[in-house]
């Protein structure tokens, strides 16, 4: 998707030498008193603010100050104020008194500043944006947002500028969405990937941002010796909006304050422990990686590990990568509804009576093998099976034999050990036929899913996933079993072993963001 | 020839000449050719997007090569391709000024020397053993039709095709016919192989009309028209790198992305570096800090790379040194 013909190209070429950057700075009274009661209470904190009592307190209001800097919404929008923002002010300043009755004064101030914006319908962004945008109907225009909005509240903004035609992006919807006339991002540009002003993608690029934040200046050349490097940066050809002289320095706040960079181990770590796992999972190499929805996915980053993803070049619609090649704006195919494992669920319609009997016998290996790692602990066990002629006996491999992904060992000698061990060395020849049966069945229903996936993708409108970042393909009727292909809006810098059962699953990390 | 008589041709027989931006690219593989000596030169290049930069590079060193005579290094490579290859494969054979019709008919040996029998499907039907060393005289042909009868080799009066325009002064017959590797590229296969084979491209002739042609045309990859001579090759990044073969440290070795540079620039640490650096690419950083480490630790001389006219592109950024041979 990343792919350019050469006038594309060309065109982004006429984007880096022609485009102007500007900065619109905007006041807003009520908001800025909000923000900087918030920072000041955090600052008199100090180490304080990790305490759970300050942590349940300031997070929604936190969330509140980071919804109405990132989106051109009204104070009062339902998706900028936080579900628990009233309760969490209510019943904190009520509180703080008892507790901590020196911040009592401050955190009264900050809720009633806080709760007063959320009763506002004031959309000062919103209005900014709708007064630089440019005028002429058939320009290309976009917004670039730090979060994805929903298609609803997009279309909300849309009919509020009386502009159809005005896009949402996020930085990586961005790389697959080619030039535009005109680029208004919502915050500082320290929200945002460097390369949207080292590589623009159009002709003119604005940043709307209330006064209350601060921003980085100029970007500096890459190399340590680059030629005529003097010329290569900065660029801007109009001003910058100086800043109020007046205010003293600290009046602003840094852009990681209001919105911190991702925490990719807090999330990895978060969602493990919600999901739960078992004493003896088989775990795997993972990459984190954050998709459009604030959703988020572990991939399998074992070495040479593939995934899905849909082309938009080339001959093949849905082509498979190796994880380490994914990159952001790319869309990903994952399963997300029908639950269980889809190419059983596929098989057992292939194997049709006889599926439910194949299924018992191959539990009832894997139960006899877990019964005896819960009995003798897994290190007796694999001592046992390799005394038994298993070459292969070691912890990964028997979490990998137990799980019901793996439906048999590789190896006969090695499967042969484990049924000895298991007491079932005399059904040997049937739980063989039937390990072979299933893995035939598994085979046929994987090619049946891909020729499925293959039609409903087909038959899709990508334009549609362009513009919101998702689509779903239902494959075997409502509910049954789905994909979605999903835009990769980051991807986490480095990899963990986590349990094999938390990968490939779609988590929502709306809680932890930001 | 100079890169800027290339054109770009639009759909409708419209010709635009290459934008500026493009002719800088091409220009850094001109200039790193013409600058190699004794010492490694690396040039490092951050660009808005990578796309056609590797094409652009490569035509660049290609066209520039192109003066320079195939060394029988070279053509032992092209000899034993012609070895492996089946009886009745149709070729060209080039003797004193004409071109013969032939089929590849085995290999023999004369006086403990391997030789390619030609045997030519006209006039007298003669057979040729072709050495190693005059291997360069056969060219791989598509040649359609029945095998032509009493026709003796026709006097070589070619029609002008791209290449003869692209390379303008320069005899085509050697760049046609004899292999050489002069670049290696990796990145994405995907892209690369549609850039390079896709791109419409032109060359205008000395009257003025445009022939149609392909970057394929200039770079002459190697695994995207195996039948050909060959002058360049390009591999995925994500290629297993125990896999790979050394090449001689005269190649030019262009790494289209972030990714393969850091993932292979340890494999090449004795050629001579293009490094095409997309600023959109996540591990652009990355590459960066190892190329300035690489600068810090190794330069010798920075080395200017001149921009044509118009073609200094605001975002696009280079660093250019030689350090010595590794």
């Amino acid at each position: 998707m990343r792919d350019f013909t050469f006038e594309q190209a060309d065109e982004v070429y006429k984007c880096c030498d022609n485009h102007t950057v500007d900065v619109q700075v905007v006041n807003n009274e009520p908001a800025q008193r909000f923000a900087l009661l918030l920072r000041r209470l955090e600052r008199e904190l100090g180490e304080l603010a990790n305490e759970s009592y300050w942590v349940n307190l300031l997070r929604p209001f936190r969330r509140y100050r980071f919804n109405i800097a990132v989106l051109p919404l009204a104070f009062n929008h339902s998706i900028c104020v936080p579900i628990n923002l009233v309760q969490a002010g209510t019943e904190g300043a009520r509180n703080c008194k008892y507790i901590y009755p020196q911040f009592a004064n401050d955190v009264a101030q900050l809720v009633e500043a806080g709760l007063g914006l959320k009763a506002s319908g004031d959309a000062p962004l919103l209005n900014t944006v709708r007064s630089l945008l440019d005028k002429q109907r058939d320009a290309k225009k976009a917004i670039l947002l730090r979060r994805s909005i929903s298609v609803a509240v997009a279309d909300q903004i849309r009919r509020f500028i009386e502009d159809d035609s005005l896009e949402f992006l996020t930085p990586s919807a961005l790389l697959s969405s080619g030039t535009f006339k005109q680029i208004i991002l919502i915050g500082p540009f320290s929200w945002f990937p460097e390369n949207i002003r080292s590589a623009p993608r159009c002709r003119a690029l604005v940043s709307v941002r209330f006064d209350w934040l601060a921003d980085r200046h100029e970007l500096a050349p890459s190399f340590v010796c680059s030629m005529d490097s003097r010329s290569v940066f900065p660029r801007p050809k109009k001003e910058y909006v100086p800043q109020p002289a007046s205010q003293p320095d600290d009046f602003l706040l840094k852009p990681e304050e209001v919105a911190p960079p991702l925490n990719w181990s807090e999330i990895g770590a978060e969602i493990i422990r919600q999901a739960g796992t078992g004493d003896y999972e088989e775990e795997l190499p993972a990459r984190l990686s954050m998709l459009t929805g604030n959703m988020a996915l572990f991939l399998d980053a074992s070495p040479g590990a593939t995934v899905q993803v849909i082309s938009f070049t080339g001959s093949k619609r849905i082509d498979r990568i190796r994880t380490d090649d994914l990159e952001p704006g790319m869309y990903i195919l994952v399963r997300t509804s029908g639950g269980g494992n889809l190419v059983a669920v596929v098989a057992d319609r292939i194997l049709k009576d006889r599926a439910k009997q194949a299924r018992e016998l191959q539990k009832n290996w894997k139960m006899a093998l877990l019964n005896q790692v819960l009995d003798k602990q897994e290190n007796t066990v694999v001592r046992d099976l390799a005394r038994l002629g298993c070459k292969r006996a070691g912890y990964q491999n028997l979490r990998n034999w137990m799980s019901e992904k793996s439906i048999r060992p590789e190896f006969d000698e090695d499967f042969r050990s484990i049924l000895i061990l298991c007491g079932l060395g005399d059904e040997e020849k049937k739980i063989f036929s039937n390990a072979n049966l299933l893995e035939r069945a598994h085979r046929r229903a994987g090619f049946q899913i891909r020729q499925m996936l293959l039609r409903e993708v087909s038959k899709a409108d990508l334009s549609g996933l362009v513009r919101d970042g998702s689509i779903e393909f239902e494959l075997l009727g409502a509910g049954s079993g789905s994909f979605t292909a999903f835009r990769i809006e980051d991807l986490a810098p480095e990899v963990k072993n986590i349990p094999a059962a938390q990968i490939g699953q779609p988590f929502n990390v709306e809680l932890f963001h930001g | 020839m100079p890169i800027s008589d290339l054109y770009l041709a639009a759909p409708g027989n419209h010709e635009s000449p290459l934008p500026g931006w493009a002719l800088f690219i091409a220009n850094i593989g001109v200039q790193v050719h013409a600058t190699l000596q004794a010492s490694r030169v690396v040039v490092a290049v951050a660009l808005p997007t990578r796309a056609y930069a590797a094409a652009l590079v490569a035509s660049g060193i290609t066209l520039t090569k192109a003066a320079r005579p195939v060394d029988a290094a070279n053509l032992n490579e092209h000899f034993l391709r012609l070895c492996q290859l089946p009886l009745g494969t149709r070729v060209v054979y080039l003797d004193h000024n004409r071109r013969h019709k032939g089929v590849l008919a085995g290999v023999v040996n004369v006086y403990g020397e391997s030789r390619v029998r030609v045997q030519l499907t006209a006039g007298d039907k003669l057979s040729y053993l072709v050495s190693a060393g005059e291997s360069g005289n056969i060219e791989l042909a598509d040649w359609e039709g029945e095998l032509p009868h009493r026709e003796s080799g026709r006097r070589i009066a070619r029609r002008f095709g791209f290449i003869d325009a692209a390379l303008g002064e320069i005899e085509p017959r050697e760049f046609i016919a004899k292999s050489r590797l002069d670049v290696l590229i990796f990145g994405k296969l995907n892209a690369l192989r549609a850039e390079i084979l896709e791109t419409p491209l032109s060359a205008r002739l000395p009257n003025g009309h445009h022939v149609p042609g392909k970057f394929q045309d200039l770079i002459r990859v190697k695994s995207f028209s195996p039948t050909q001579a060959f002058r360049s090759e390009v591999h995925s990044d994500a290629a297993n790198v125990l896999k790979l073969k050394r090449v001689d440290s005269s190649v030019i070795v262009v790494f289209d992305g972030p990714r393969a540079f850091l993932r292979l620039k340890e494999t090449y640490r004795s050629n001579h570096w293009i490094v095409l650096l997309d600023r959109t690419s996540t591990i652009f950083q990355d590459a960066v800090e190892a190329l300035n480490q690489e600068y810090m630790r190794a330069r010798r001389a920075d080395l200017l790379i001149d921009a044509p006219a118009g073609g200094k592109t605001w975002g696009v950024e280079v660093m250019a040194y030689q350090e010595p041979a590794g």
